[in-house]
């Protein structure tokens, strides 16, 4: 096709309205225009999942005898490894046992509201990383709400339709989390850094004795947009995973820590969504002048 | 209208599905699989840029639907891809066997740089490491490139089958 040929009026159309799209997004008005489309389009991976799972798992299985070999040879090498780390936790059990009694003494249990939720997707760009679950506003699922496993804190819902949502994991680079750590009680800031790298934990006091292996847990303190993370809100005490790495220079005021979560981001099959946490009463600082 | 223009609907809400809940778990090198992205690429490639980006503005608004990205961002990103294949397309051999597979490769790219750009400027953090590996990126988006572009070469004989010359 000759460059004389083109229509321009239709390619200079659509680029209007793509960037017109752009734009309305930016200003938050998107939902009004395309929230009637995203139902019956999510409905679709829907009803691809199961499919695609099976296809995903045969063409990720070994390809022939040898392959298989190699990797029963890697799963033994493993699974002796499990059953010394499993002899090394069977000592901390009875530890763990005391202080849960003690921590269940000191501390009211949460009182959680939990919807199961099943992974039905990915965000289709490399760049994000967000998974789509089957649950939406028709099940109590609204945007803000955290989501866990029974292995950690996963991430926070993002998007939301009728009958799915779409969660931003806290591998993803605009992800923020309010926490603490278990041990010094130190508050800080836990973001992503992109799927198969470690958390980092920002924003810890110098002065904070910080050790590899304590525990990362959510500090339950209320964020807002912040340097272009969405610092979201979490309940209080949910696990974020344990320091693995510290960064500390005597010439900063502050230090930075390696958080490795125990989530398996790459292998979810099912959430729980948070749909309801005890909060903080935040009334009196909507006011805080009073009625002058 | 075009023909192919009504197909593409469809076949961009399946391709987009396929690509969130399959291609989305299955790596090449390593590298993600961006079948949503390649196919108005390789449409440009055989019927030309305006299809190509009528093609590109469908494919980028069913990705969005399943993104957690701003809306809008995929389909400029794919048309701008789309735009730039065309030009460079001009100044290459007609037809050439490689030709799809490079073009492929470089689009695919393209359109993931511009969509990494529109993240910062749209104030998201965008993850720029991926870009560590661009080469390999490249490489894997030509070899899908390989049966997409001919999985369009034979819609586009079904499409629009050649004319029959009658010789008196």
């Amino acid at each position: 096709m000759s460059p004389t040929n083109l229509r321009w009026g239709v390619i200079l159309g659509f680029v209007g309205v793509t960037i017109a799209l752009f734009v309305i997004d930016q200003t938050g008005n998107s939902r009004i225009l395309l929230d009637f489309l995203r139902d019956p389009v999510s409905s679709v991976a829907q009803i691809l999942a199961p499919t695609a799972d099976t296809i995903s798992d045969q063409l990720s299985a070994p390809s022939s005898i040898a392959e298989a070999q190699d990797q029963i040879e890697a799963l033994q090498v493993r699974v002796d490894q499990l059953e010394r780390e499993n002899e090394e936790l069977r000592e901390l059990q009875g530890e763990y046992q005391l202080l849960t009694a003690l921590f269940d003494y000191a501390t009211e249990s949460p009182t959680n509201e939990r919807v199961l939720a099943t992974v039905i997707g990915r965000d289709p760009s490399p760049l994000f990383q967000s998974i789509i679950i089957d649950k939406g506003t028709d099940d109590g699922v609204q945007v803000g709400m955290p989501v866990d496993s029974e292995r950690g804190l996963v991430g926070q819902v993002f998007r939301t339709t009728r009958d799915s949502a779409m969660v931003m994991l806290i591998v993803d680079r605009s992800s923020g989390i309010p926490s603490r750590l278990s041990a010094s009680r130190a508050t800080g800031l836990v973001h992503g850094n992109g799927r198969g790298n470690a958390l980092q934990m920002d924003w810890i006091p110098l002065e904070t004795n910080v050790e590899i292996g304590d525990m990362v847990l959510t500090s339950g303190l209320v964020g807002q947009f912040n340097q272009g993370l969405l610092v979201g809100r979490f309940p209080k005490g949910l696990v974020i995973g344990r320091v693995t790495n510290i960064s500390r220079n005597e010439a900063e005021i502050l230090q930075t820590a390696r958080v490795q979560s125990a989530v398996d981001f790459d292998d979810l099959e099912l959430v729980f969504v948070i749909t309801e946490f005890p909060q903080e009463d935040l009334t009196p600082f909507e006011n805080p002048l009073g009625d002058q | 209208m075009s023909r192919s223009y009504f197909v593409a609907i469809p076949l961009f809400i399946l391709i987009a599905a396929v690509q969130a809940t399959l291609l989305s778990k299955l790596t090449l090198f390593e590298q993600s699989l961006q079948l949503t992205a390649l196919l108005p690429i390789c449409w440009a490639v055989l019927r030309g840029p305006e299809e190509g980006i009528v093609w590109g503005f469908i494919a980028g608004i069913a990705l969005d639907f399943y993104s957690i990205g701003p809306t809008g961002a995929h389909a400029i990103a794919i048309m701008l891809a789309v735009g730039a294949i065309t030009l460079a397309q001009l100044g290459l051999p007609f037809n050439h066997y490689w030709l799809p597979p490079l073009l492929g490769g470089i689009g695919g790219a393209l359109y993931l740089a511009t969509y990494a750009v529109l993240l910062q400027v749209s104030g998201y953090t965008t993850d720029w490491a991926i870009f560590n590996d661009i080469i390999l990126f490249t490489l894997a988006q030509a070899v899908l490139t390989i049966p997409a572009y001919w999985s369009l070469y034979t819609l586009r004989r079904y499409l629009y089958p050649p004319e029959v010359v009658r010789m008196s």
